[in-house]
């Protein structure tokens, strides 16, 4: 029943004197009407995993190894062309900033409008009548007043639903969100994720969410994905990785969220993790996450270590995961 | 009162209007009264969404902007509207630390002439002196001695903070304004700098403002927090009451709408409806009533003044009969 | 250095952010960067040339400038004289050597004061809003003559010699470059580091030495290289013009002037003076070319 599968993707970036390996064997699948959130800090490939899917690396970067596929059909091999027949009408995309991606010139309704245009061929008063009721379904309010509207005339929060309507305007059955929030207000990201949830059961579609946002994740997600260092680092349902973390990264990663409500104890400091994420061109050998971890040994620098199963659809990247 | 160091009473700060040649704009109040006092010694957290004017209070009192109106003292003295020669003595008792690493420091300058900067505007010590202090510095916000003579964009975003860090506690100042000083740096980073600023606020004796939009950690790190709103103030409450009991329906939801990393606690309300309104036309009386669940309709007539609502505790809503 | 790729903002500039070089000057990497390009790298030896050929001349001619060779007048290019004779039976190559002393050094006199001027008053305007709108005005109304057209009127008012031309050229250029040098002091301005010194206390003296100054010097240099050249074309028209250096002192400007009448016969006498504006002009267009790409943190280029 999946959806989409991705089968060790790996994206690199041809810099002046080294090679960035941005996305270094990535796997994970995306149900039917399930969200899968895929979350790590800045530098841990997220985004340029969710760009290798769609086949939109910009250069000096490109896609060197892997699968994608799509109902069955390997992405990775498809011409441009019906790449872009792909785009839109059968993966939906949003991504963090609206502004840039929404066109200064062109207003909103005409903006929605030609992507039905364009994957379903419906004329213009048709395509335009299609375009009000997206905004209406993304509860923008008075929306046949707002069609009319530049982009500039709308706050973040409603450019950001115009951005989810035009992703949703020819229904596709996957929708990639890449940190839809990350720019919002609290309160507005709110109401936005709640959107996005209520449309995905409402269209049954499957959501690969990108995020570094913990807290983000238990709320929108059914399974997870932790990355680091362009690897998938433990997967499982949201429930599991939350409740009983295997990986030390994502331990230590949901130890350092200080959380409402916890009392700082004035001799208990926040638990850190020590260092920094490697640079892309210049992985260590063994586990990338060695060089932070309190557990590390001399085999963990040596190898890489394989993607084991922890139970059912439950895997961890890290040969002693089972010391708590 | 004459305990706080600071103390901002009715602060407001207005942009746009007049311009010599060439048209105006809008006028836009950033900050439309507001009133509070930090006492020595305590961190206080400012937090609000965009449009609440946090980061506009921070750099109020710095004097890096003009007030429109109130007043804004300093260790007793008021220094609203003191002129740039008499204001340098009190650039070395208050310093910030700023939100983007990247441009926060000059690229051009190695690091030891951007800690110690401070020294040479206000000629502390001699050269030989100011190296030491330098290193010194370095050495407290946890980077190497040797990363004096390099530039900025040989370090990370975190380790730049630190070097901002340096750069603010050099001149050893009483009270430093955060400005959002961990919202550009990863989680895992954001720690390190968090119990970094913690340690050097109980070693020095600090008095830290922490202005962030990210409600669990200004919680987290605050002994008290003042909620803001489109340039007022909503609550004011010690850290822990805030979260347990808060008294003005804007902080409960946003306490709603924080995401929590617990799966288990799925938000089961609906969030707040709307958007925030523009700046540039706020809503009459009660600047929250367009989004407040509870709203009335004298919400709209009258502007309500903070009243208080237990021990240290304040709120600015007209209504008692709620949470 | 932050590298942002296009289009997809600092997501994907995060993972190569940390692979920038270090312990290595700013000014280093901007050397090493120029050089990569095998053009810009020619042109740099080009440059290297001239200069050397135009301080050299005094010693390197083969014959004086204004030495006549009463037998050998209009000759074509022979081994006697290189670049042939003009109609004085003075030595081309000489002249053009010297020429090159004359057109280099103006040049780059007006470089100098043109820049400095420029940059006092461009960083003037971008950082005391005061002085900005004066000022502008006054830059705009300068530029909407034509550089030739406001030298020549200048020349006019001061007279010729090789002084006013520089001072002429000087003022033509001085709002090109403050035109630059405010705009980038406007970005410069709203950074947080310049803040931070405001929160130290720094005066607006010091903001503007230390802090504007330094980050405006990447884009003065390119727009200076690019002024170098233009000030060698300007003075070449005014000489070619008769407004500009007076006739006696060889430039490359007066000399194609005088080679006008025998175009027919001796056209190395224009083709010589003419070959040394081109190849210094494309040299200098290209080095601030290769300037300007080297110092834009945008491009990251590939292997």
């Amino acid at each position: 029943m999946s959806l989409l599968q991705v089968r060790e993707l790996r994206t690199e970036f041809q810099l002046e004197d080294a090679v960035a390996r941005a996305v270094d064997g990535v796997s994970f699948d995306v149900a039917r009407g399930e969200t899968l959130a895929v979350v790590g800090e800045s530098g841990s490939g997220k985004s340029v995993a969710a760009l290798s899917i769609m086949r939109l690396v910009p250069p000096p970067g490109g896609t060197t190894g892997g699968e994608v596929l799509l109902a069955g059909r390997n992405l990775l091999s498809l011409r441009e062309r019906e790449m872009r027949r792909v785009r839109g009408a059968e993966i939906g995309m949003i991504f963090q900033e609206p502004m840039s991606c929404l066109n200064p010139l062109l207003t909103v309704g005409e903006q929605v409008a030609e992507t039905v245009r364009l994957h379903r061929g419906l004329g213009r008063s048709a395509a335009w009548r299609h375009a009000e009721e997206m905004l209406a379904r993304v509860n923008i309010p008075e929306p046949r007043r707002r069609a009319a509207d530049y982009p500039h005339h709308l706050s973040g929060g409603m450019r950001q639903r115009v951005m989810i309507a035009i992703a949703l305007a020819c229904s596709p059955p996957l929708l990639i969100a890449d940190e839809p929030t990350t720019a919002l207000d609290v309160t507005i990201q709110a109401q936005i994720l709640e959107l996005m949830r209520a449309l995905q059961s409402e269209l049954g579609m499957g959501m690969l969410f990108i995020t570094h946002d913990l807290g983000v994740v238990a709320q929108v997600a059914d399974r997870v994905a932790v990355m680091y260092a362009g690897r998938v680092v433990e997967q499982g349902t949201v429930g599991e990785v939350f409740a009983r973390p295997l990986h030390p990264y994502t331990r230590a990663l949901l130890r350092a969220i200080p959380r409402a409500g916890e009392r700082r104890d004035p001799a208990r400091l926040l638990p850190a993790i020590p260092g920094q994420v490697p640079s892309a061109a210049a992985l260590p050998p063994g586990c990338a996450f060695a060089p932070r971890c309190a557990l590390a040994t001399a085999q963990c620098r040596a190898a890489v270590p394989p993607e084991e199963a922890a139970g059912p659809g439950r895997l961890v990247r890290c040969i002693r995961w089972r010391e708590a | 009162m004459s305990a706080s160091l600071v103390e901002v009473r009715d602060l407001e700060v207005t942009f746009g209007a007049r311009r010599f040649f060439g048209g105006g704009g809008p006028a836009l109040r950033a900050v439309a009264g507001v009133s509070f006092a930090v006492r020595p010694g305590e961190v206080l957290g400012l937090v609000g969404e965009s449009g609440s004017g946090k980061t506009t209070i921070g750099r109020a009192i710095l004097r890096l902007l003009e007030p429109s109106g109130g007043a804004v003292r300093f260790g007793g003295e008021d220094i609203t509207h003191l002129p740039k020669p008499a204001l340098r003595p009190y650039r070395r008792r208050m310093q910030m630390i700023f939100q983007d690493p990247y441009s926060s420091l000059n690229p051009r300058l190695k690091v030891r002439d951007i800690v110690g900067e401070a020294y040479e505007i206000h000629r502390i010590g001699t050269r030989g002196d100011r190296a030491e202090r330098v290193a010194e510095m370095l050495d407290r916000v946890g980077l190497p001695r040797d990363a004096m003579d390099r530039y900025p964009h040989e370090f990370s975003g975190g380790q730049r903070q630190r070097i901002g860090i340096a750069r603010a506690l050099a001149v050893g100042p009483e009270l430093v304004v955060a400005d959002e000083p961990v919202s550009a740096l990863d989680v895992s980073v954001q720690a390190q700098v968090v119990n970094l600023l913690l340690g050097l606020q109980r070693s020095l004796g600090l008095t830290l403002l922490f202005v962030a939009h990210d409600l669990g950690l200004v919680q987290f790190i605050s002994d008290r927090v003042v909620v803001l709103y489109l340039g007022r103030v909503m609550e004011i409450a010690p850290s822990q009451t805030l979260y347990e009991r808060p008294r003005h329906p804007y902080t409960a939801a946003l306490l709603e709408a924080v995401p929590k990393p617990d799966p288990a606690a799925r938000r089961r309300s609906e969030p707040l409806r709307g958007e925030i309104p523009s700046p540039f036309a706020p809503p009459s009386g009660c600047v929250f009533r367009t989004r407040c669940p509870y709203a009335i309709e004298a919400c709209a007539q009258v502007t309500p003044s903070v009243t208080p609502v237990g021990p240290d505790h304040v709120k600015a809503c007209i209504r008692d009969d709620i949470l | 250095m932050r590298h942002s790729i296009r289009g997809f903002g600092t997501s994907v500039s995060a993972t190569l952010a940390a692979a920038a070089p270090r312990h290595v000057s700013p000014a280093r990497l901007l050397l090493r960067r120029l050089v990569r390009r095998k053009l810009v790298l020619l042109s740099l030896l080009v440059l290297a040339l001239v200069f050397a050929a135009a301080a050299a001349a005094p010693w390197v001619a083969p014959y004086a400038p204004q030495r006549m060779d009463i037998l050998h007048r209009l000759a074509a290019p022979s081994a006697l004289h290189w670049f042939g004779s003009d109609d004085f039976g003075r030595d081309v190559l000489s002249r053009c050597l010297w020429g090159a002393r004359t057109s280099l050094t103006v040049g780059l006199l007006v470089v100098v004061i043109a820049g400095l001027a420029g940059t006092a008053l461009g960083v003037a305007a971008g950082y005391l809003r005061r002085l900005d709108g004066v000022l502008m005005r006054v830059t705009d109304a300068m530029m909407a003559f034509p550089d030739i057209l406001l030298a020549i009127a200048l020349m006019a008012a001061l007279g010729a010699s090789a002084a006013n031309v520089v001072i002429a050229l000087g003022v033509v250029y001085t709002p090109r470059v403050a035109r630059v040098a405010r705009g980038g002091t406007l970005v410069l301005r709203e950074l947080q580091f310049v803040e931070a010194a405001e929160a130290l206390g720094a005066g607006g003296r010091r903001i503007m030495l230390v802090h504007l100054l330094p980050n405006l010097l990447s884009a003065l240099l390119v727009q200076c290289t690019f002024l170098f050249a233009a000030s060698i074309l300007t003075e070449a028209g005014l000489s070619f013009l008769g407004a500009g250096v007076p006739p006696t002192v060889p430039t490359w400007g007066n000399m194609i002037a005088a080679a006008q009448q025998y175009m027919d016969r001796a056209q190395w006498l224009i083709l010589a003076p003419g070959l040394c504006i081109v190849l210094t002009v494309l040299a200098l267009q290209v080095v601030g070319d290769g300037l300007r790409d080297a110092l834009d943190p945008k491009l990251r280029r590939i292997r």
